[in-house]
């Protein structure tokens, strides 16, 4: 996967329906410098909010009221210009004796657990990138 | 023709006198004694036919009757027979006192229970079996429930963990006094949020600590409602209440009913973000049927008639699917209408109402909106002075 021009800023989505989460996630990665993030509070307008932010990487959380991470992947998948972005799924459901400290893969989908520590998402961003 | 009579009875039936001799035996008692025929027995004690330690019982029973000229009714007692077989009897022996010939005994019937004894302890070993079965399977739902517990505790403390995660590790890296405080805000939120959580697992865990006490109802729900004035006005939402003009009596824990005023107060507040109306209705109600709205059935904890307060707290925000109302109950779980708070309000609401010998059950309104219903046993008026 590679960004969208040489020139601009990864774009990230975080969604997550826990707005006080992607508000630190957010100021954190704004404080790289390197991306560009907007986040989503509501699984329900994910969807809309991924086709027109058209991101390089989604964070996306798994346990979600209405509509949850899986089936919003399913749906984020299915959509033709979607369907090539990574997905990260951040969960609390993870402990990190299954998580470590780092990305685990499970079903051939990346999870990371809560709570994140900035260096290992930046690190995982930096490696799907590249 | 007596003497064919008491023949004639199945029962054990005899006559002793003040030495303990038999002076009279009917067929029954002779067959249980292994003898032919009364003369057989006239004359002889009890020492004759039992073994010294039975006929010894037998004979200090007997002299108490006489000396207190009280009887013994319906005594049941385990005893081996002339065969060596255990049986069990239920005998009654009473104070025999004639007079006119001088003489002192005592009369003795005797019924043979052991078929009806020995059922009895087999029903009770039953009993017995299905209470553990009971109780295993009861434990088997705790750790099932202690199991989705975990898993749901670890999902919202994480969350809050990782929010005030995130902030300090933005702290360590910037040094931006105009962002602090909105940063410490945030953290101390999620903090208390997750102290929230472990709270209400806590009375989730332990609501049994009940102290009871006489209580009006409409009196308590207005104290919870004047507890939640700020946030009703917060939120934008116009509350009407229409209490029972008669006091309301029930036998509850003020505090954990103030708990569950509260709880369904702020349920119906999260689904009205955005203002509405809010109503509290209180009567006094007769159980009319086996109400199937109200997530169990309602002949299990009442009786058909029974006079019960009814409390309606009835909300003008958004539905739950007709699937989730009975789920709304369980521990953690979450609907569209309130994303917010522990998921434990609503059971912690159940768990005390259950433990008032009451009912408590969700229903759509047809004008939109949410009734949560609650009925608890009427109790009488307290005395006052």
């Amino acid at each position: 996967m590679k960004k969208n021009t040489e020139n601009s800023s990864t774009k990230i989505l975080i969604i997550d329906d826990e707005p006080a989460f992607t508000r630190m996630l957010k100021m954190n990665l704004d404080d790289t410098g390197s991306y560009e993030i907007e986040t989503v509070n509501q699984s329900m307008i994910a969807l809309k909010k991924a086709l027109d932010f058209e991101p390089d990487i989604i964070l996306l959380d798994v346990v979600m009221p209405g509509l949850d991470g899986g089936d919003l992947a399913a749906q984020i998948r299915a959509k033709q210009q979607l369907k090539a972005i990574p997905i990260i799924f951040i969960s609390a459901m993870v402990g990190r004796s299954e998580a470590g400290e780092g990305v685990f893969m499970s079903g051939g989908e990346r999870f990371l657990a809560k709570p994140v520590k900035v260096d290992i998402l930046v690190k995982e961003i930096q490696e799907i990138l590249n | 023709m007596l003497r064919r009579v008491v023949d004639f009875i199945p029962d054990n039936i005899f006559i002793k006198d003040d030495l303990g001799r038999y002076i009279l035996s009917n067929k029954a008692h002779l067959r249980d004694l292994k003898m032919e025929t009364w003369i057989d027995v006239v004359g002889k004690t009890a020492y004759d036919f039992f073994s010294s330690d039975i006929a010894q019982d037998y004979h200090q029973q007997d002299l108490g009757i006489l000396h207190s000229g009280c009887p013994k009714l319906n005594v049941e007692e385990e005893r081996k027979d002339t065969n060596g077989k255990q049986r069990w009897l239920l005998t009654s022996k009473v104070p025999l006192e004639l007079e006119e010939i001088d003489f002192k005994g005592i009369v003795g019937i005797s019924r043979d229970v052991t078929v009806r004894k020995n059922a009895e302890i087999q029903l009770k070993e039953t009993l017995k079996v299905l209470k553990n079965t009971q109780l295993k399977l009861l434990d088997a739902e705790k750790l099932k429930t202690m199991g989705r517990m975990a898993a749901s505790v670890a999902h919202e403390i994480k969350n809050p963990l990782a929010i005030v995660s995130l902030g300090l590790e933005y702290l360590q890296k910037n040094n931006k006094q105009q962002e602090l405080e909105e940063i410490l805000t945030d953290m101390s939120e999620a903090l208390e949020n997750a102290n929230q959580v472990i709270f209400e697992l806590l009375e989730y865990a332990r609501p049994h600590d009940l102290e009871f006490a006489q209580i009006n109802l409409n009196e308590e729900i207005k104290k919870s409602v004047h507890m939640l004035k700020p946030k009703l006005q917060e939120f934008n939402i116009v509350l009407t209440l229409d209490f029972c003009c008669e006091p309301l009596w029930v036998k509850a824990d003020p505090l954990k009913i103030d708990q569950v005023i509260i709880n369904l107060l702020m349920n119906a507040c999260s689904a009205m973000d955005r203002g509405g109306h809010l109503s509290i209705k209180t009567c006094s109600e007769r159980i009319k049927g086996t109400g199937a709205k109200m997530g169990r059935n309602l002949s299990e904890v009442f009786q058909i008639g029974q006079r019960v307060a009814q409390i309606d707290i009835e909300d003008s925000g958004c539905g739950i699917p007709e699937k989730h109302l009975l789920e709304v109950f369980e521990p953690f779980f979450t609907s569209n209408r309130c994303s917010e708070g522990t998921g434990l309000g609503l059971s912690v609401v159940k768990t005390i109402i259950d433990l008032h010998h009451g009912a408590v059950g969700l229903s759509n309104r047809s004008c939109g909106g949410v009734r949560a219903r609650i009925l608890l046993p009427i109790s009488q008026q307290p005395n006052i002075g």
